[in-house]
């Protein structure tokens, strides 16, 4: 077979990066653009958009290979396919997510790509009668639908902590700073022993990396005058102005902690892109490259994927936040807290989930615990019902697509160049 | 090919309880700030049909904004508090946006044939002031309600909430023994001038006075709200 036919899935595989960029950028960047105050720190300070273009490029490196293992050899029997069959499978599997992202702009819910994904090498499995590890398939299901329950469950218990032992101090500000400086460190060190247990090269880029985060973010909390709010006469004023400040912290947590958001979103999405081409190209250039071609493959697709984020999807995210109710930066700052404690420890397991449905999942939460004064509680109802309707299409337009390709002689084509 | 609306927008609508509740007042307040300028055209004789279709457009709009909340709640949406309760809220605050425009209708439908003195037209303006202080009042502890919402009610707040709801209680106060003066007054003329004008600027006194009485009321919901 002809090595520059290798273009078309590499191709669709940058096309699906940068849809699925476009996408989940949206949902990942619309809290922060629905709050003003954490809206306008995002945009004047062009340093911040490098918070998840780090993020995404640290997470899919180091974390996103045990990921891509699982999805490239986890499910069907991949090994005992040709690299025609292979070839095949990469072209349908990657067209079929494309139709489904499209199709989803049109539909209700949100799309997963995971689940697409996963779906389409289930299809793969079926057309060419490989081995299905059901039992994987099992737990990766059971893992789509416990992730956005135990989101809400996250979401709801943090904010509470949130509330009781900050907000609703009678010192609301002290205490505030104390305790931004305990959830900002637990969730550092979290991610730090979960990457120490995967490569030491990763910890001490992201200790260096969040050392300084929380450097500057101490500097600005104990030592500038960050906010030019005077305080009034008016009781009244003076509360709000206390409030004021203590969002102010807030939003800098949540902003600090958005590089978290999106490792375990480069984790989870760019090992999903590439998984197809990964196995092509290592079927090809097997001993051929230096070094592990799939941590080359992820580097550069995470750099696409989150280039995708930060200029397709946070447009968008402005767009549509003028459309939500605002949310305060506590409840961002718990949202995120959440998907990215979720995501990571998932991932670190191997498990693919989906960060639409999980951040969702926290906000129910955080609408249980009182956050919000209205909210859609049967939204995670129709989140579940939408994996399993995407899974099972993502199934049958696989192998109606698989269908087609061999009796319009595709196979045979390929088997002759 | 219908677009359906995003998930957050599902999730999380633009409007809340609570923004609608603050917009309604935010009318409330806007028109009430009329007032006193309407008494000054009324006692001077000039043409206030202004100021009536000024205050006229901010019931329309606080219509509007009590029919959106009506509909938001009617949805099967979690909202944090009883929809009865909401309702009742809505309906009494409402009521200060009609008796606003009440108000100044009546000023408009008829002119008293008599002179006003000094002293009463100086009361009548000094209970338009104190209706203004406590609507601004309570317009302020709206507020302060949807900041502690997002807060979960703390300490703090519940203790400033306290505050504001006795100096709410003291300009009802002042309010009620403005205006029994001023009927006292209006009653005190009843040999001397036409029944129908005493009864007029009468009812001009009950209509400002009702205002301070449905705040009371309002306060009372939000801090059942604030224990809910």
């Amino acid at each position: 077979m002809m090595i520059y036919l290798i273009i078309i899935p590499l191709f669709l595989t940058i096309l699906v990066c940068i849809f699925n960029g476009a996408k989940d950028g949206i949902f990942l960047l619309l809290p922060i653009f629905s709050n003003e105050s954490t809206f306008i720190k995002y945009k004047n300070n062009k340093f911040i958009f490098l918070l998840p273009l780090i993020g995404e490029i640290v997470g899919a490196t180091f974390l996103g290979e045990i990921v891509l293992r699982k999805i490239q050899y986890g499910f069907i029997n991949t090994y005992s396919l040709s690299f025609n069959q292979l070839y095949i499978c990469a072209i349908v599997i990657l067209t079929v997510t494309l139709i489904i992202f499209f199709i989803s702009s049109f539909l209700p819910f949100p799309i997963s790509l995971s689940h697409t994904m996963i779906g389409g090498l289930i299809g793969a499995g079926l057309f060419f009668k490989l081995d299905i590890f059901f039992k994987n398939l099992i737990s990766t299901t059971i893992v789509w639908t416990i992730t956005p329950i135990f989101s809400l469950i996250s979401g709801l218990i943090l904010y509470k902590v949130i509330l009781n032992f900050s907000l609703k101090n009678k010192k609301v500000l002290k205490i505030t700073k104390i305790t931004a400086i305990i959830y900002i460190l637990s969730l550092y060190i979290f991610f730090l022993l979960i990457f120490l247990s995967k490569s030491k090269l990763a910890f001490y880029i992201l200790l260096s990396f969040f050392s300084l985060l929380f450097l500057l973010f101490i500097n600005r909390i104990l030592f500038k005058k960050s906010q030019n709010i005077n305080y009034s006469s008016n009781e009244n004023d003076n509360l709000k102005i206390e409030y004021q400040k203590t969002e102010h912290i807030f939003s800098d947590l949540s902003l600090l902690i958005l590089p978290n958001v999106f490792i375990s979103h480069g984790a989870n999405d760019v090992a999903n892109s590439i998984s197809l081409l990964s196995l092509l190209f290592l079927s090809l250039f097997k001993n051929k490259i230096y070094g592990n071609l799939n941590l080359y493959l992820l580097l550069i697709f995470s750099v696409i994927l989150s280039l995708s984020i930060i200029l397709n999807g946070s447009k968008k995210a402005e767009k549509i936040s003028k459309d939500i109710c605002k949310i305060e930066s506590s409840k961002i700052f718990t949202s995120y807290y959440s998907l990215a404690t979720s995501a990571i420890l998932f991932s670190f397991f191997g498990y693919r989930i989906s960060s639409v449905y999980t951040l969702t999942g926290s906000y129910i939460g955080i609408g249980y615990a009182r956050g919000f004064s209205i909210f859609n509680s049967r939204l995670l109802f129709t989140l579940l019902i939408s994996w399993f309707i995407t899974f099972v299409i993502s199934i049958l337009l696989s192998y109606i697509l698989f269908y087609i390709t061999k009796f319009s002689g595709v196979f045979l084509w390929l088997s002759k160049i | 090919m219908k677009k359906y609306p995003f998930i957050f927008q599902r999730l999380l609508p633009k409007n809340t309880p609570l923004n609608l509740i603050s917009q309604h007042v935010d009318c409330i307040y806007q028109s009430s700030l009329l007032l006193n300028e309407l008494l000054r055209y009324y006692f001077s004789n000039e043409e206030i049909s202004r100021f009536i279709e000024q205050i006229s457009f901010f019931e329309r709009k606080a219509d509007t904004i009590k029919n959106e909340l009506r509909q938001l709640i009617r949805n099967s949406l979690k909202i944090s508090f009883t929809r009865e309760d909401i309702l009742q809220f809505i309906h009494i605050q409402d009521n200060i946006m009609d008796s606003i425009e009440d108000f100044a209708k009546l000023l408009f439908l008829n002119r008293i044939s008599f002179t006003i003195d000094k002293q009463v037209e100086k009361l009548l303006n000094s209970l338009c002031d104190e209706v203004v202080n406590s609507i601004k009042n309570y317009k302020e502890m709206i507020d302060t309600f949807i900041t502690g919402y997002n807060y979960g009610f703390a300490k703090p707040i519940f203790d400033l909430q306290k505050k504001n709801i006795e100096q709410l209680d003291d300009l009802e106060h002042k309010i009620d023994t403005l205006s029994l003066d001023l009927g006292k007054i209006a009653f005190s003329f009843k040999d001397r001038y036409n029944a129908i004008d005493i009864i007029h600027f009468n009812n001009l006194i009950i209509l400002l006075s009702k205002i301070p009485n449905s705040i009371s009321r309002l306060t009372d919901k939000i801090l059942d709200f604030m224990n809910y």
